[in-house]
């Protein structure tokens, strides 16, 4: 009696387990015999020939609590648990993510090739470059490019998906993406700078795209990245430049056309000096004077007209760099043309 | 800051107090300085946009003879000649115009099309009283949610908050009379007639464009591309065309993102929520407001389940043509006219009958009841509740349920479910249904969630209808904007339809992607023609249509047999550990390996279905080592030269093929096998132990294919497929549609 009493609560329960695709299985003397016979002729009521069990071959005597308990509370914990999201880039629902990057599953963020070790210092490539070696290659206009990410196939769907299919959601992160390599520039600045001070910036600014452009897709991917740079580099972000010409779109180009095919595109912005100006004596509210004096000698240089206008340019995507070039190169002039020289940084999403 | 600035010489105690000072007052200042700078972008880019203003729209208030009614334009002028001149012919569709109120001339278009819908029409009396500062109240009033998303701040970039957009009404508002019957031009409507901004076009123009529009549903950049093809000589005249056709009521104009229950009447929800905004292209609910460069918004709502057909946005232009009604049958008979129509096309048994059950609900009477809504009807809140708020009582007019979501399966064009096995031969089946409706005029429609079995069916088709025009459409379609007849396409193309079709044809609604998928539920809905017909195939329907068939409210037709007259084969189980486990022992079980054997000598070709994309790869090389003779390929949806492997599947150069779900439908293989490994795996529902086991037995030369079932245990599904093909077996012994005595169970 008692034994029969019990293999009918066994029963409930491997009723229960099999609902729900689980077949915990642990060998155990108890109650074998009658189990597993019942348990064999489950799937078969019909006594069908040709429809073998090979769970017969296996004892069903005992339950494997764990897997058990699993099996009920899971459909529980899945009632009460808030709703999935599905990953922003692949579609599937996340089931982990990494820290900081909440939108995409942890598979995802695993494909993303960041630039950790640069091969080439002046583009931030991380291959050998033959471009900034190449024999009879003018001087470039910016100082250095640093880049978050190399622009492969993944990384060319994700921006392709942000900027001509309008996935704006993906927008804060490619820019969170872009502000980690700003990070990670500044860094790499201050210590070349000797490690005293923080290396500083006195304005981001960013490529920008044409009125008909801006009209069609409703925003400015680089400014999206160049504002995430901005805050965390606590430079403003100002537009000091501006696009003339719609131009084909850059990537149906060869490497010649699209050197020549960017002159005379951008010009900088009517107000760009006063723009820049205010900017460039914020800085100096950045140190805080340890002493009077210190302050006073880092005062009289960060004031001083000599010292180079720092900016940081902004762009999408490095591939020749020759946007990026006249860009700065643009930027230059604007300050010349004030008596000021300039030193333009790049800072790109992805190098290719 | 400006102190600073000065570049003196310091020197002194006392500057460095004074500098302290400043150095404190920049600190403050700093925090908002980026804001600021964020602002200046922002002015100099709206100073640039209102020249441009190519997503604003302008809005205008009509006083007709009894009420004002809001309209929305891309020409103000075309609207202005055209309401002037109705003046003369008073008397047509709409009534002669007391005056025309400019409103804006240029707004937001997301904003422009919630006003109008909220305006609805609106007696008289009341409105002539109304003087500026109350239009901007009532304005101010519908546009509630729409301000406060332009007021606060949006967060983009990572948390930084961002001052954009439209700071008040008054910026995009300018009231002014334009015109008044009796005096003519005020001195603005004058001005802006003198000052036209895009050439005009006349109605033939119109009409051509309206034409070309009809049961289309665009977004203004397949707008442009529809005119690129078909009306290039149109040039910039187009945005007067489309607003001539406006006003005759040809298109529509609405803005992709707009607010769901924006058709007014006087009745309030009780308690106010925050309008849900819907995308009208895809039916989807939008929840993400970002700052826009092309209607300057701060918070333009932007679609995030259609975006990959394009954009549709708060301030998209959507564009809706009504097409021309097919008139009523001929003849006016409502017998059936089953005979002549099937003779043609050499139907089985079994297909000529549900063939002529469905030619049977073609022909049955539209009900009288339950008119379709559409969108430009104003009294969408339903009869009762307008009734209710007209004798005063408004309170039991909310009371009343506010119309039902478009979405809503309930209203629409009535549906029939032809249910036949694979194999059945649907594609003839639904060819004397696309005879009988294209021969009464109307337009008709095949859709099928799959690329491939479009391809595949196009030239199907156009054999047997060649003096049809016929368009094929898919992704990057050539025939995109061609005009036809008779369409077949992906069911994700029918978002580019609306209210086109008399007939619509959706062939294997259980498969992905538009089974479980509200959107392409709700585009297959818009495409229809609200007196149309739906007509659903599968072969094993999804379960909330195969309840709808067992309680008898959708009317239906099984076709229990293959076209051959062969009973569908039963699967045959085998024990065997999980795959995983074999996959780890690096062998495969041998009874499985037995069965294998048994049709590679009966000279079949074999499928052998995995749950996991990561099993292929180990299964194929298990079974090369053991078939070392022939050739085993593997496919899934990963593979790059999926199309080829299935290519040399089917001219039997691949002697088996491991693969995935992915091949459960769409394949014919003349000779094969089926083997599903893991059988019991939650990947594998019924419908797909079902659409695999399909996959064996389907020619004539070869009906008894083999179907094994390879698992460790028997789950619901297999049972449920195995119940679900035996039923059919019986099904179709019993009305004799198999050809001769063979065992059904």
């Amino acid at each position: 009696m008692k034994d029969t009493s019990c293999a009918c609560k066994e029963m409930q329960r491997l009723t229960r387990l099999r609902n729900h695709r689980v077949w915990p299985v642990k060998e155990c003397g108890k109650n074998a015999g009658v189990l597993s016979e019942q348990l064999n002729n489950w799937g078969r009521g019909e006594g069908r020939p040709g429809l073998v069990n090979e769970a017969s071959s296996v004892s069903y005597a005992g339950i494997n609590w764990s897997m058990a308990k699993e099996a009920v509370l899971s459909p529980l914990h899945n009632l009460l648990a808030p709703p999935g999201l599905p990953c922003l880039t692949c579609g599937k629902m996340i089931s982990g993510s990494e820290k900081g990057y909440p939108e995409i599953c942890s598979s995802c963020y695993a494909s993303i090739p960041w630039i950790r070790n640069l091969k080439c210092a002046a583009c931030g490539r991380p291959v050998g470059c033959p471009d900034c070696t190449r024999e009879g290659v003018p001087a470039r206009n910016f100082v250095l490019n640093r880049s978050a990410v190399a622009y492969n196939a993944t990384m060319r769907e994700w921006l392709a998906q942000y900027k001509f299919r309008g996935n704006e959601a993906l927008g804060p992160v490619l820019a969170r993406m872009a502000g980690f390599a700003a990070q990670r520039m500044l860094r790499e600045l201050s210590e070349k700078n000797g490690g005293t001070s923080r290396f500083r910036f006195d304005a981001v600014t960013f490529v920008p795209v044409s009125e008909d452009r801006l009209m069609e897709r409703g925003f400015n991917q680089a400014r999206t990245l160049a504002l995430e740079a901005s805050a965390i580099l606590g430079s403003p972000l100002l537009p000091l430049l501006e696009r003339i010409r719609h131009t084909e779109k850059q990537s149906f180009k060869s490497r010649w056309q699209r050197l020549r095919d960017l002159q005379g595109i951008f010009c900088p912005a009517d107000n760009a000096w006063d723009l820049l100006q205010p900017a460039l004596y914020r800085s100096v509210a950045k140190t805080f004077p340890r002493s009077v004096f210190s302050w006073h000698d880092a005062m009289i240089a960060e004031t001083s007209e000599a010292r180079p206008v720092r900016l940081l340019l902004v762009d999408d995507v490095y591939t020749t760099g020759s946007t990026v070039d006249t860009c700065a190169g643009l930027l230059r002039e604007l300050c010349e043309y004030w008596g000021r020289t300039a030193e333009v940084y790049c800072l790109t999403w992805a190098r290719s | 800051m400006k102190h600073t600035l000065s570049g003196e010489r310091p020197g002194s105690v006392l500057f460095c107090v004074y500098a302290h000072l400043s150095v404190f007052l920049t600190f403050t200042i700093r925090s908002n300085l980026r804001v600021k700078f964020e602002s200046d972008y922002i002015q100099n880019e709206m100073l640039s946009k209102r020249e441009g203003n190519q997503m604003k729209a302008g809005l205008y208030a009509v006083r007709g003879k009894q009420a004002w009614t809001l309209w929305v334009t891309l020409d103000l002028c075309t609207d202005l000649d055209w309401w002037s001149k109705r003046l003369e012919e008073a008397g047509g569709r709409f009534s002669a115009a007391e005056g025309v109120f400019q409103i804006s001339s240029a707004m937001p278009l997301g904003w422009a099309v919630t006003l109008r819908d909220d305006f609805g029409h609106r007696p008289g009396a009341e409105l002539d009283r109304w003087s500026d500062r109350d239009w901007l109240r009532y304005m101010e009033g519908v546009l509630g949610a729409e301000l406060l998303a332009e007021r606060t701040k949006v967060v983009i970039g990572g948390g930084q908050g961002v001052p954009m957009g439209i700071r008040s009404l008054g910026e995009a508002a300018n009231l002014k009379w334009l015109w008044v019957r009796g005096r003519g031009f005020t001195a603005s409507g004058a001005a802006l007639l003198r000052g036209r901004d895009f050439p005009a076009a006349g109605p033939l123009e119109a009409s051509r464009l309206a034409d070309a529009l009809a049961g289309r549903s665009l977004l203004e950049a397949e707008l442009q591309q529809l005119l690129a093809e078909r009306l290039p000589e149109l040039g910039p005249a187009w945005r007067s065309a489309l607003q001539h056709a406006h006003l005759q009521g040809r298109v529509q104009l609405t803005s992709g993102v707009a607010r769901a229950d924006a058709r007014g009447g006087p009745a309030r929800p009780l308690v106010r929520r925050a309008p849900e905004l819907r995308c009208r292209r895809c039916g989807s609910g939008v929840h993400r407001r970002t700052p826009c460069g092309s209607c300057g918004c701060g918070g333009c709502a932007y679609c995030e389940a259609c975006f990959a057909l394009g954009r549709s946005r708060s301030c998209a232009l959507l564009l809706r043509g009504s097409s021309a009604e097919v008139p009523p049958a001929a003849g006016g008979g409502t017998g059936c006219p089953t005979g002549s129509l099937l003779d043609r096309w050499g139907l089985s048994p079994a297909q000529r009958e549900a063939a002529a059950a469905a030619l049977r609900f073609l022909a049955q009477p539209p009900e009288p009841a339950a008119p379709a809504p559409t969108a430009a009807s104003p009294e969408a809140g339903g009869p009762l509740r307008v009734a209710w708020s007209r004798i005063g009582i408004p309170i039991l007019g909310r009371l009343l349920p506010r119309r039902a979501a478009p979405s809503g399966p309930t209203p629409g064009p009535p549906r029939f479910l032809l249910w036949a096995v694979t194999g059945a031969g649907k594609t003839e089946m639904i060819f004397p249904l696309l005879r009988y409706s294209l021969d009464r005029g109307g337009k008709v429609l095949v859709a099928t969630p799959r690329r491939d079995v479009v391809l595949e069916l196009g030239p199907r088709i156009a054999k047997a209808f060649p003096e049809v025009p016929t368009a094929v459409l898919y992704g990057g379609s050539p025939q995109r904007w061609a005009e036809a007849k008779l369409v077949l396409s992906t069911t994700h193309q029918l978002m580019r339809f609306y209210q086109a079709f008399d007939l619509v044809i959706i062939d294997e609604i259980d498969a992905f992607p538009y089974h479980n998928d509200p959107m392409l539920a709700y585009a297959a809905a818009q495409s229809c023609k609200p007196c149309g017909r739906f007509v659903f195939l599968s072969a094993t329907p999804p379960a909330r249509l195969e309840r709808e068939v067992r309680s008898g409210s959708l009317p239906h037709a099984k076709v229990p047999a293959r076209f051959h007259g062969h009973p569908l084969p039963l699967p045959v189980r085998i024990g065997m550990k999980p795959v995983d486990v074999c996959l780890r022992r690096g062998e495969l079980p041998k009874a499985l390996l037995a069965a294998l054997e048994t049709s590679m000598q009966r000279g079949a070709q074999i499928f052998v279905f995995v749950a996991r994309i990561r099993h292929i790869e180990p299964v194929v090389a298990l079974l090369r080592k053991h078939f070392s003779a022939v050739a085993v390929e593997g496919t899934s949806s990963q593979d790059k030269q999926r199309g080829d492997h299935v290519l040399e599947f089917r001219a039997a150069q691949t002697r088996i093929l491991v693969t995935t779900t992915i091949l459960e439908r769409g394949v014919t293989i003349p000779k094969s096998d089926v083997y599903i490994l893991d059988a019991d795996s939650e990947l594998f529902d019924e419908a797909s132990l079902v659409q695999m086991a399909g996959r064996a037995g389907r020619s004539k030369d070869d009906p008894k294919g083999r179907v094994v079932f390879a698992s460790p245990e028997w789950t619901r599904s297999q049972k449920g497929a195995v119940r679900q093909i035996r039923e059919m077996n019986e099904m179709a012994y019993k009305h004799g549609f198999l050809k001769e005595d063979e065992e059904v169970v």
